[in-house]
């Protein structure tokens, strides 16, 4: 934690307030309250959130923390499940909701250039008069921001056919923590020298701050099949999955729910999901008319292998929208069966899902916890939600505990750490499960190639000791609540 | 920042183990024109490891190299004591169908690689030029890929997890084998198009592709490029999705020397692949949109053979090439400049573009015409020049040896090279790894 004394203080309000103007400066300890969490609740409390309008701003105070020493952590709309917005070494909080500018959008060559704040869905909005969108949908698409998105390569329900951010980033400007700006990319699909535009997607403000963003656009599909099939039970429902997949079928969107999430959904958000149900799996196919017809038979066809108890596809899309709505409500909805939940989130091989389901389940026996589960399952990519009370003593500890067992089976699985929310705080002490020493040494060097003073989002993504599932993981643990997503 | 090697290197052949150095020193391994001393071809990840190990003790300048197809890519090496083939890393890891992912060694070509995965009737999906040659682990380094990229975006996109030998000896591993995944730094994106630079790929993991049941590739060709490039852009902004759009200018045409290619006339290729009905419906779309024959399977797969191929192969290689990368839409004035500008210094340029992806290739055969050092330069100059204003790139991808001294091959990338500077220090910190071949001569 920097702590600058009270003079100092002091002295950069004034800096900062002469470079973006009094009001976009916040600094008393009221104000700054709102800035001190993210989608965890996870918390530290900034030196003071700072609201720049443009590159000119973000460079000057970028100058202003190296000169005072002190750490700045980006941040969109906060939405983040990893902590990674949040200034957990204390500094500057640099909030880039100002800067919302949508600057070009190429419809002939169909890219566009944004602001890092501009809100996800908005930009598909601005490119809907001209047939084209942004795949990337996170489920907090309508509030989370681009440049947020960027920093965590966030991905969402319809990544599976389309790709995460990553896939769309033509280029990024990037302030540097020097103060320089350079373009890394630009809208051109090839770029020479190394591939830093990827580089940056993904690496969670450590390496800069990103205030340009240019993006490929694609064209809105001719046709979007939804189609909602019931089973008995997980088992059922994975190996319809692997079976999707192995079929050489690649829908836009492959999802999956368990009994308790079908339950808490239904009962906030009625979707229509048969309450005696298992688990579902809700598949969506877009493309020409004629090709998504075929591809619709073909997944009934393999659903129908798998004993379901139902299988339902929507006639329209006031019906396509309620079948979604019940599963983005799933997170909100699960208010109602406990206080807190924990959010795991892990990825392993498709073919693994039902073994690793059948080990969660067990975790959840053993650690007297329900555990829920979300998946987007064609992926590969878990969301365990594990219910608990933090009022009753020793239950966050289990959830936490239990939350590092899944991790731990996802990796035996083949699996990877994080599907799509990151590192951050949350899991830099589970790096060593899946990185050696080398691994890490290896990305220590990139960030020193950026920077050596560790000014930009200090204390994220790598552990901070040498044990690594003993530390509090505090940051995991979000309470249910209409503003958390996955 | 320099990264000459602090001092003078090493004959390789007194410091590595002879069992190492086990292959001889052919002319295949001349880059530019310059010899190295040794040769090796590790047999194992592990005797690669160990290898690099004493090569960076002893600051020996090393060149990886795959199947050799693009080894005159880049800038001069500054100094080349060992050439390190990648071929003896040719496993196979695993091919996890179901998952429609797999593991593979880096030495294994492409074609083979292909070939393994077609028995469950997916692809990767990337094209490089010359696959029965070219290793994977050569045409992620280089980066490029060939006309699909278009539909399935480029070779960076296919790669879930790497394993590659640092400078310095040591393995390391960044992935996995899930197809979803942001757990630590992307590592893998500073190996793809890094030609070798910060350390040698050795294994890589890719997410596949299902193979459409049915392809199609529909021909037209027009008195002008102007007219293929619009019906091309038409095609582009269209409901049909093709695999490539691919358009070959008379020139090229004539170097390709493909019966189905008429040789005084500029022609669009469009790729289509899918399911009966979907396939039939873009035919008849494109049908719309150009005037165009179907070409049967062979002839279509020998055609993106040569597509892929040109200026790879030794009909179609050419003394000085160019690689453009810029809007879709300014494709056609980028053509007419290459013209204007050839027709100045009394030269016929050969153009294939990829219209999608906003590539345009041109390319040069001087067939030992006199022609000025700064004649070239400056041509090239002129070229960058203009593609800049349209807000693209020029990519010097063939250059003639005794001519291409001074100049950088690679274009100047948003001011970004301070960054790529930091990094060659921060991983090859000896510059031991093709000294002086990348990007800036880093």
């Amino acid at each position: 934690m920097v702590s600058l004394g009270k003079p100092s203080t002091r002295r950069l309000i004034e800096e900062l307030k002469s470079v973006v103007g009094d009001e976009y400066v916040i600094h008393r300890d009221e104000d700054l309250l709102v800035f001190e969490y993210d989608g965890s609740v996870d918390k530290a409390l900034p030196t003071a959130v700072v609201l720049p309008a443009d590159t000119n701003e973000v460079v000057s105070v970028t100058k202003l923390a190296a000169t005072y020493s002190i750490p700045i952590t980006a941040r969109g709309a906060g939405t983040g499940l990893s902590g990674g917005a949040i200034a957990n070494h204390g500094g500057i909080v640099l909030a880039l909701t100002r800067m919302t500018r949508i600057i070009q959008i190429d419809a002939e060559n169909m890219t566009a250039i944004v602001e890092p704040g501009v809100v996800n869905i908005d930009l598909s909005t601005a490119t809907a008069p001209y047939g084209l969108y942004y795949p990337p949908d996170p489920s907090s698409q309508k509030v989370c921001t681009l440049g947020g998105n960027v920093a965590e390569n966030s991905g969402g329900p319809h990544c599976l056919a389309y790709g995460v951010t990553t896939n769309y980033v033509l280029g990024l400007e990037v302030v540097l923590a020097n103060g320089s700006v350079q373009w890394f990319g630009e809208t051109t699909r090839e770029v020479g020298g190394y591939d830093l535009r990827g580089i940056m997607v993904g690496s969670e403000g450590t390496l800069g701050i990103v205030t340009k963003i240019a993006v490929r656009l694609v064209k809105i599909p001719e046709v979007v099949r939804t189609l909602l099939a019931v089973f008995n039970n997980v088992e059922d429902a994975s190996l319809a999955v692997s079976d999707i997949i192995a079929a050489g079928i690649v829908p836009a969107a492959l999802e999956m729910m368990d009994k308790l999430c079908i339950r808490a959904a239904e009962a906030s958000v009625p979707a229509g999901y048969p309450q005696d149900a298992g688990a579902i799996l809700l598949v969506e196919v877009d493309g020409l008319s004629e090709v998504t017809d075929e591809q619709v038979a073909d997944i009934i066809h393999v659903c129908n292998k798998h004993s379901p108890i139902e299988i339902r596809t929507a006639s329209d899309n006031i019906e396509r929208e309620k079948l979604w709505a019940g599963r983005k409500g799933v997170i909100g909805a699960l208010g109602r069966l406990a206080p807190n939940y924990y959010l795991v989130d892990g990825t392993v091989p498709r073919t693994r899902i039902m073994d690793t389901l059948k080990g969660v389940e067990k975790i959840s026996k053993d650690y007297e916890l329900p555990i829920g589960n979300l998946l987007h399952a064609g992926d590969g990519n878990l969301h365990p939600l594990i219910l608990f009370d933090e009022r009753k003593p020793g239950d966050t500890q289990k959830a936490l505990e239990a939350g590092g067992k899944i991790l731990e089976l996802c990796i035996q699985a083949g699996g990877v750490l994080s599907g799509e929310h990151g590192i951050g705080m949350e899991k830099q002490e589970y790096m060593p499960l899946m990185f050696t020493d080398d691994d890490m040494t290896s990305m220590a060097k990139l960030k020193l190639a950026f920077e050596t003073n560790d000014i930009l989002n200090p204390g994220k993504i790598f552990p901070t000791g040498s044990s690594h599932v003993a530390i509090p993981q505090t940051g995991a643990i979000s309470r249910t609540g209409p503003d958390a997503f996955i | 920042m320099e990264f000459e090697p602090p001092h003078p290197s090493t004959n390789p052949l007194t410091v590595v183990p002879d069992y190492m150095l086990n292959r001889p020193v052919t002319p295949e391994h001349t880059i530019h024109d310059l010899s190295p001393s040794a040769v090796a071809r590790p047999k194992s990840i592990d005797e690669l490891s160990d290898l690099m190990s004493i090569t960076n003790d002893n600051n020996l300048a090393i060149a990886p190299r795959g199947g050799g197809t693009q080894i005159s890519l880049g800038n001069p090496l500054r100094a080349y004591d060992l050439a390190i083939e990648t071929t003896g890393l040719n496993k196979m890891v695993s091919h996890d169908y179901a998952d429609l992912t797999a593991t593979v060694e880096a030495g294994v070509t492409v074609s083979n690689f292909q070939d393994t995965l077609a028995n469950h009737r997916q692809f990767l999906a990337i094209d490089p030029p010359l696959p029965n040659q070219a290793t994977i682990g050569g045409a992620l380094a280089v980066g490029h890929s060939g006309p699909m990229k278009w539909q399935y975006w480029n070779p960076r996109d296919t790669v879930i997890g790497m394993k590659v030998v640092q400078p310095n000896g040591t393995l390391v591993k960044s992935g996995g084998r899930v197809v979803k995944n942001v757990s630590g730094y992307d590592m893998a994106r500073l190996h793809i198009g890094g030609l070798g630079t910060l350390g040698i790929i050795v294994e890589v993991s890719f997410k596949l592709t299902p193979k459409p049941p049915v392809e199609a590739t529909l021909i037209g060709s027009f008195d002008t490029i102007n007219e293929s490039l619009e019906k091309a852009m038409l095609i582009y902004q269209s409901d049909v999705l093709p695999l490539a759009i691919v358009t070959i200018d008379n020139k090229a045409a004539e170097q390709m020397r493909s019966d189905a290619l008429h040789q005084s006339r500029h022609t669009l290729i469009v790729k289509l692949a899918g399911r009966e009905r979907g396939l039939a419906r873009q035919i008849n779309e494109c049908r719309n949109l150009f005037q165009c024959d179907s070409m049967n399977e062979k002839d279509a797969a020998s055609l993106w053979g040569s597509i892929s191929n040109f200026g790879y192969d030794k009909v179609t290689l050419p003394t000085l090439g160019v690689r453009i990368s810029a809007p879709p839409s300014k494709l056609a004035l980028l053509s007419k400049v290459i013209y204007d500008l050839s027709t100045d210094t009394a030269l016929t340029p050969a153009l294939v573009a990829h219209p999608a992806h906003g590539t345009l290739i041109a390319n040069w055969h001087l067939d030992g015409s006199p022609i000025q050092s700064s004649t070239l330069r400056a041509m090239i100059g002129q070229i960058r020049n203009h593609t800049r204003t349209l807000r693209g790139h020029t990519f010097v991808e063939h250059y003639p040896i005794p001519q291409r001294s001074d100049l950088d091959v690679w274009d100047n990338y948003g001011g970004s090279m301070e960054t790529m500077r930091n990094l060659k220090a921060q991983y090859d910190p000896r510059g031991t790894l093709n000294p002086g071949r990348f990007i800036g001569h880093i």
